[in-house]
């Protein structure tokens, strides 16, 4: 795989580069928006700040088989718009500052699989000795037990009450999510849906997997189904209108803001879709800044899809 | 789609229901209701249906504490503000918890035509590692909340700096854009007076509403009656038939009582006849007896408080008097229906409430009088809202046009109302030379239960405890209140804070260490971080309900498992009233003393242990309280070996609060119910079910289902292996690492 980076700050562009090139890749860093024209023969990826965004655009309009890789130390608001408007821009990486690179486990991680490696597995998130929790969801009644067990778990860490909650509360949207409105029958029609205040009991081959974990730095959540129903426009579209003032979209059951919620509880988003095999929603929240910090840190979004 | 297997219940699962994830308390008061929210909105909660059933003039929103909002909760939520917003002329949020705060900043329509009047905003201490919140208002904050910073104050546990823990920008991009505004002085009088909430005091000043019609003149009072109470030009010119409203009447002070009786007596010989409306119980107890009516006065109706055990809705009824008179005089309720869901209502007024009713005299008051009274209170409140500026529901202001009178009778509508309180206030104040007596830092004492300060007192630092060995190697703990309006409410809260300091001293002498190493801990960092919260501003109304509570919920459990070693009531009482700037106040003293072979009695009692199915556990402490103030029963886990409670989950510090739906009373009665239900069980196959308070919300069932001998038990769980033993699972919960169980499918090994 080759990487073309455009990064005006040489030092983050060097280490975007050697971080690529520690997977294997080769990687051309280029500080001068004006040489990337000429620079993408045989470029497999165009990264950029989402300053240069509408470049990025531009290069992978004429290039269809390209991809683009954004980061940003601004709200994910202002770049998901070039994620609407441009299908290969599949990943936004948020950065500290304009002064920082993007975080270097996710830099790598997301090499590797542009690379054509795996899926990271639910360890790579976390540093080695880490503690984590497998919960099944069978029944209404399990999705709270598995709520109250995740806010449980971070609540054991002695971080603050409102981290706790608002983890949960994540835990809570993407069971949901997984429970109702990912189970289709087999013309593909969605199975609970409709009503989401019904108890429902859920089929061996229909039950999500969860797990959270945690090694002290950082929270993850992750919650699989066996469905791979969601779409990129679920994902963009949901965030947009949720950003963009919470206008609600009933159309589908819920209110349409439940990506709003995860993005509001999170520091990264990955989202996984297998087509028909799974959809694998991962949830990485930092412990070492307070809420202050937080609220204003750029968020990472990756979507994937097989 | 399968069955749910029987008996497979996972480990800590609340049953269906169990566990309530959202509390809706109901408080009405005539045309003004206040809902308040505890816990999750989710897609449990009904918003459409609870809309539905908003009625009156103003719905008050109290989200304080509201927890988490799932996002389709949010939906609800829209549909159940924007629902009720339609039926109800304004509606205010108060106390918003920050989640709520980040729901209005994010989802359009959040707030449903609404406005918020008060929020709260996070802070947080990295000294001690606490968190905080403090209370916001937009008619006396506004400015701060418009430069969108919070300035670092003093951590209420430690002192240190904490800081506000949002980024201002984001956290008031909402409140910003909302006016400043009141609340109106009903809504205000409602929440201050009825409901305790911390409104501005400006808001409780008497306000009184007049119209003349004829020879009848209608005067509606609403506020607090206080030293403030204008007598003499209330008084000036009344004649014929007077009716006084009574309906918003707050708090009733001793000062305001006297200035009400002076009143009655001046107009008694001007006027043919006087009637009360709608009096409030707090008066009837204060101002209702024979004396204090007079020759002329008499209640017409009184308003008692109701609760409806089926929806939920505390309000206050009105009674008349003249139908129901038979009935009262024996302290007794009328028998109503709730107007809301027309079940049966129960009268949850206190005994001493009931009492005042038995010397009410008969009412000569008609039907019709009642009918007029509350067209004329109709009236008076459509004028007040002509005299000021309405909010729309799209947040714009108009001044409404005055209504048309639809009856052809002339009335004045004047609007005596704040010029009168106010001016009255004044020609008050300087007509009346300040009260004589010792003046401190709280005001000038003038009044006092005793000649002198008894002995027993060596502090009067608010809100405070102290303890000294008696003579006979006993304890006595003396316990002082915060300054309070009302005489009652402070010996209260010093005798809370006595028994308090009791239960305190106990634990102090407890020498055992598998005790002090699993009882503390439940409690200590809860009553520390209230009681710091306290110090640090007694007069701020969260942290004084946080400790009051808790105070309150220690002295019940301290008496209930004392088992008669401490006195139901304290040894001794004092108490002085001051009067400040503030109206009258009052600090009261009680004193508490237990002998020294009823405290050994009590530290063997709660230290005693008792042992079953491997975990052992001693009786409920009363500091538990601090943490958990609901509980008043219940055995402490204090250690926890292998045994089917460990495979249930239950860890050490968790309360067994009741064992196959049996209360758990004591250490003994966990052991006895513990191990005739599991011995049962083991028998005859079932559930074992225990009620457990394990961490903060309300405790929640621990199930296990255990198969009966005979029967050939496979293993359906995912093979976590190790820990599971008998009939006990997990539920399919993996938590080897936590919990230092073996290797099984799906662990996700870092090494791979």
């Amino acid at each position: 795989m080759h990487a073309v980076i455009l990064e005006r700050n040489k030092l983050v562009g060097r280490k975007v580069a050697r971080l690529f090139m520690s997977t294997g890749a080769t990687a051309l860093c280029l500080e001068d928006p004006a040489l990337v024209a000429h620079s993408l023969e045989g470029a497999d990826v165009l990264l950029a700040d989402a300053f240069d965004a509408d470049l990025v655009a531009e290069m992978l309009r004429a290039r269809p088989k390209m991809k683009g890789v954004l980061w940003t130390a601004e709200p994910l608001r202002r770049t998901l718009k070039f994620m609407i408007e441009q299908t290969a821009i599949d990943h936004v990486l948020g950065r500290k500052d304009f002064e920082s690179p993007p975080r270097a486990w996710e830099t790598v991680m997301l090499a590797r699989r542009l690379g054509g490696g795996p899926p990271a597995p639910f360890s790579a998130y976390l540093d080695w000795g880490h503690q984590s929790l497998e919960l099944d969801v069978r029944t209404t009644a399990d999705r709270d037990t598995a709520v109250a067990r995740i806010q449980e778990l971070i609540g054991s860490l002695g971080v603050p009450k409102r981290v706790s909650e608002m983890f949960a509360e994540l835990g809570h949207e993407l069971i949901m999510n997984a429970m109702y409105d990912a189970p289709a029958d087999a013309n593909g029609r969605p199975k609970y849906a409709a009503d989401r205040k019904a108890d429902v009991v859920l089929e061996p081959a229909e039950r999500p997997h969860v797990r959270i974990g945690t090694d002290g730095s950082r929270l993850v959540l992750q919650v699989r189904d066996p469905f791979g129903r969601l779409e990129r426009k679920h994902v963009v579209d949901g965030l947009a209108r949720g950003l963009a003032g919470g206008e609600m979209d009933q159309s589908h059951g819920g209110a349409g803001l439940g990506m709003m919620v995860c993005h509001n509880a999170s520091s990264a988003m990955v989202f996984d879709v297998a087509r028909g095999r799974h959809t694998e929603v991962t949830a990485m929240f930092e412990l070492d800044m307070n809420l202050r910090e937080f609220r204003t840190q750029a968020k990472s979004l990756h979507y994937w899809s097989q | 789609m399968e069955a749910v297997p029987h008996g497979q219940a996972s480990a800590s699962s609340p049953p269906p229901g169990a566990e309530q994830k959202l509390t809706i308390e109901k408080f009405a008061d005539g045309a003004i209701a206040c809902l308040r929210f505890a816990g999750t909105i989710d897609e449990s909660f009904e918003g459409k249906k609870l809309g539905g059933t908003a009625a009156g003039d103003t719905l008050v929103l109290d989200l304080g504490g509201v927890k988490k909002i799932s996002s389709f909760g949010i939906r609800e939520w829209v549909d159940f503000v924007t629902t009720a917003n339609k039926q109800v002329r304004s509606m205010v949020l108060i106390e918003c918890s920050p989640k709520v705060v980040d729901q209005l900043n994010m989802v359009a329509n959040f707030n449903g035509g609404g406005r918020v009047f008060s929020f709260y905003a996070p802070f947080r201490c990295d000294y001690c590692d606490s968190e905080h919140r403090v209370l916001l208002q937009l008619d006396k904050d506004h400015e701060i909340i418009k430069s969108m910073k919070l300035a670092e104050r003093p951590c209420p546990s430690c002192k240190e700096g904490m800081y506000f823990d949002e980024d201002g920008a984001t956290f008031f991009s909402y409140i910003i854009g909302q006016e400043k505004f009141e609340l109106e002085p009903e809504v205000a009088a409602f929440l201050a007076s009825k409901l305790n909430y911390a409104v501005s005091d400006l808001n409780r000043k008497l306000r009184i509403d007049k119209i003349i019609e004829g020879r009848t003149t209608y005067l509606r009072l609403a506020g607090d009656l206080d030293r403030t109470f204008p007598r003499e030009k209330l008084a000036e010119g009344l004649e014929g038939t007077v009716i006084i409203d009574l309906q918003s009447i707050g708090r009733i002070e001793p000062a305001g009582a006297a200035e009400w009786r002076g009143f009655v007596k001046m107009v008694s010989p001007l006027v043919d006849q006087l009637y009360l409306a709608s009096a409030p119980t707090s008066f009837l107890e204060k101002l209702a007896s024979v004396e204090d009516l007079g020759t002329k006065a008499q209640i017409v109706t009184l308003t008692l408080p109701y609760s409806c055990g089926s929806c939920g809705t505390n309000s206050g009824q009105t009674i008349e008097v003249a139908q129901h008179h038979d009935t009262l005089k024996f302290a007794t309720a009328p028998e109503l229906k709730c107007p809301t869901c027309k079940h049966a209502l129960q009268c949850i007024a206190g005994e001493s409430q009931m009492t005042a009713l038995t010397t009410l005299p008969r009412s000569t008051a008609t039907s019709d009088l009642v009918k007029t009274i509350g067209i004329l209170r109709e009236r008076a409140l459509a004028t007040q809202r002509t005299a000021k500026p309405t909010v729309n529901k799209d947040g714009s202001t108009t001044a409404a046009a005055p209504p048309r009178s639809s009856l052809l009778v002339p009335f004045l509508a004047s609007l005596l109302a704040v010029v009168v309180a106010a001016g009255g206030y004044l020609a008050y104040q300087r007509m009346n030379k300040e009260p004589d007596g010792p003046k401190t830092k709280l005001g000038v004492i003038t009044s006092k239960s005793a000649e002198t300060r008894p002995a027993w007192i060596s502090s009067d630092t608010q809100g405070t405890a102290s303890c000294t060995d008696t003579k006979d190697k006993g304890m006595s703990c003396v316990g002082v209140s915060s300054i309070s309006a009302r005489q009652d409410d402070a010996e209260d809260e010093a005798a809370d804070a006595a028994l308090d300091a009791i239960a305190n001293a106990l634990a102090v002498r407890i020498a055992n260490p598998a005790w002090k190493l699993s009882v503390i801990p439940v409690y200590k960092s809860a009553r520390d971080a209230k009681l710091a919260a306290f110090d640090r501003d007694p007069s701020n109304t969260s942290s004084r309900r946080d400790v009051r509570e808790a105070r309150n919920a220690v002295g019940r459990m301290l008496r209930a498992t004392s088992g008669g070693a401490v006195p139901a009531a304290p040894n001794a009482r004092y108490w002085e009233e001051y009067t400040g700037s503030d109206g009258k106040r009052f600090l009261a003293f009680a004193q508490v003393t237990i002998g020294a072979t009823e405290l050994a009695k009590l530290v063997e009692q709660y230290t005693a242990p008792q042992t079953a199915l491997g975990a052992t556990a001693v009786s409920m402490f009363p500091l538990v309280g601090w943490r958990y103030p609901k509980l008043d029963h219940g055995a402490i886990i204090t250690k926890l070996g292998t045994g089917p409670l460990q495979d249930l989950g239950l860890a050490e510090q968790y309360v067994v609060v009741s064992v196959a739906g049996r209360d758990v009373v004591d250490a003994a009665s966990f052991a006895k119910l513990a191990t005739d239900e599991h011995t049962a069980l083991v028998g005859k196959g079932g559930t074992l079910r225990l009620k457990v308070q394990a961490a903060d919300g309300a405790p929640r069932e621990f199930a296990t289902a255990i198969k009966p001998p005979e029967v050939d038990t496979p293993n359906t769980g995912r093979g976590s292996g190790g820990r599971n033993t008998g009939g006990g699972n997990t539920g399919g919960i993996n938590v080897w690492d936590k919990f230092g169980g073996g290797k099984g499918p799906g662990r996700d090994d870092p090494t791979q």
